[in-house]
């Protein structure tokens, strides 16, 4: 959902107080209804049942602002009042006990939670949409996007049961899963561990590989380098020819004379 | 009287069905030629989609059970909405061709009745298959464990006709009307939300949409 789908989910909005202090960022992506005030908190100023309470919370002090700051303006919502709060954490890892405290505390119901689409660079991820209610607020399914009731019919005890025991097995379900994932994520550190470690190894290894192949190719420069060599190969040449030896094994001995002490010509033999 | 296939000719003739006809008509209207069906699929589909609802998200998708998903066509359309989608049939081959063209569903060898997973779905739908169930015992445990795995505020979507009452056509389809499913539903705990016919050629079928409510 994008954040501009999300204040149209409240109906009869007449204010929007910002808590959080984003210049005009949050209202220009809220796109709040001209007819609504947008104005931001001030302690103690009254707010009415057609007010929405918004903020971006999350841990970024420079873009976001903590659940304690955010929890007097949720006290102060009357029935009806309702909260949206823009989460700056990302979903798979949202700490939502804080948020969570804040809006219960408050009287408040979390009617839904909904991850946002292109999260806003890091400033939103998800969306809480919250109600102060004196009774529950009918439940919602994910990702619902019809206008929220608060005042609709409660749910009944049937729906209640339910509810409660879906949390229940699920609750139960989640702990193999939590397990599961705990000791995964401990392997992939492992492994990201040995994997660093074997890089080093590696390079390790390579710089010395390096080394001695620098070292031999000297090693070779020097004996192609050497009179010995030359003659040598001088030698060997003319044994493959043998009839072109008479004249090209002089004509090599004495051109390997002329250069000696050349730069790339014959070494001195070493004594 | 007409003679009625038993369960276990019924799952004969639907892998036969699929081994042998196309991947459209195998699960849509034989009589239908390939691009009819494709007309029919789609307009199923955009139904689908009006049920399961215009909302997806990569972090936190949807879960959708596709009951009874025969080659996998509405599986593999709606994951690519971005919907996690399990598919189920009892038919060997067409579980086969499902995971060779995968697409992103997860496919089970399976009937109906069934089904069992530890995770509940936001939305149950099965198209066009339980009035191929010819038992009446097998309809309703196929229904009920439908219904079951759908959690607080999902949908079970089923396509059936809207009639009222049951009828049976020829010898391997009996379609179930509103006084068979709205009772045994309501009992599970799903409101009834309506009924809305496919309004293609003269089908007298049509999705019922259910809503889990305690």
């Amino acid at each position: 959902m994008l954040i501009r789908e999300l204040l149209p989910l409240f109906e009869d909005v007449t204010t929007v107080v910002e808590v959080s202090e984003s210049g005009k960022a949050l209202q220009e992506q809220l796109r709040a209804p001209e007819a609504a005030a947008y104005r931001p908190y001030a302690p103690g100023e009254k707010m009415d049942a057609g007010t929405v309470v918004v903020a971006f919370v999350g841990p970024n002090p420079t873009a976001h602002i903590d659940a304690e700051t955010v929890a007097p303006a949720l006290q102060e919502l009357p029935v009806g009042g309702r909260a949206l709060l823009l989460l700056g954490w990302p979903v798979s890892d949202l700490p939502y006990h804080h948020v969570l405290d804040k809006l219960v505390t408050a009287g408040c119901q979390v009617l839904q939670v909904i991850p946002l689409d292109h999260a806003a660079g890091d400033r939103a991820h998800c969306a809480v949409l919250a109600a102060r209610v004196d009774r529950l607020a009918p439940l919602r399914p994910y990702l619902f996007d019809e206008p929220i009731v608060v005042d609709g019919d409660a749910p009944d005890l049937r729906a209640l049961l339910r509810l409660t025991g879906e949390k229940v097995f699920s609750d139960l379900l989640d702990r193999p899963l939590r397990r599961n994932l705990a000791e995964a994520s401990d392997r992939v550190s492992e492994q990201a561990k040995r994997i660093r470690e074997l890089e080093r190894e590696l390079a390790t290894t390579v710089a010395q590989a390096e080394s001695q192949l620098k070292r031999a190719r000297n090693d070779i420069a020097k004996l192609q380098a050497s009179t010995t060599f030359q003659v040598g190969a001088a030698v060997v040449q003319g044994a493959r020819r043998p009839g072109k030896a008479i004249v090209s094994v002089p004509v090599g001995l004495v051109r390997i004379w002329r250069k000696r002490g050349a730069p790339g010509g014959p070494a001195k033999q070493q004594p | 009287m007409t003679l009625r296939l038993t369960d276990a000719e019924a799952s004969k003739f639907w892998n036969d069905r699929h081994l042998r006809e196309t991947d459209l008509r195998s699960g849509g209207h034989v009589s239908y030629d390939e691009a009819t069906n494709s007309m029919f699929y789609l307009r199923r589909l955009s139904m689908l989609m009006d049920r399961v609802g215009m909302q997806s998200n990569p972090v936190a998708p949807l879960y959708l059970l596709d009951a009874g998903c025969g080659k996998g066509y509405f599986s593999r359309e709606l994951a690519k909405l971005g919907h996690q989608v399990d598919g189920i049939d009892r038919s060997e081959a067409a579980i086969t061709l499902c995971r060779e063209l995968g697409g992103g569903p997860r496919y089970h060898q399976s009937g109906l009745s069934e089904w069992r997973t530890p995770w509940l779905y936001d939305v149950v739908f099965t198209v066009d298959v339980l009035f191929h169930i010819m038992e009446d015992a097998e309809w309703e445990r196929s229904t009920r464990n439908l219904a079951s795995l759908v959690r607080l505020g999902g949908k079970l979507v089923i396509g059936d006709w809207g009639q009222d009452n049951d009828h049976v056509f020829g010898s391997y389809q009996i379609c179930r009307g509103r006084d068979t499913y709205l009772p045994l539903l309501d009992a599970c705990g799903m409101r009834f939300d309506g009924w809305e016919p496919y309004r293609f050629r003269r089908s007298p079928i049509g999705f019922y949409t259910f809503t889990r409510i305690g």
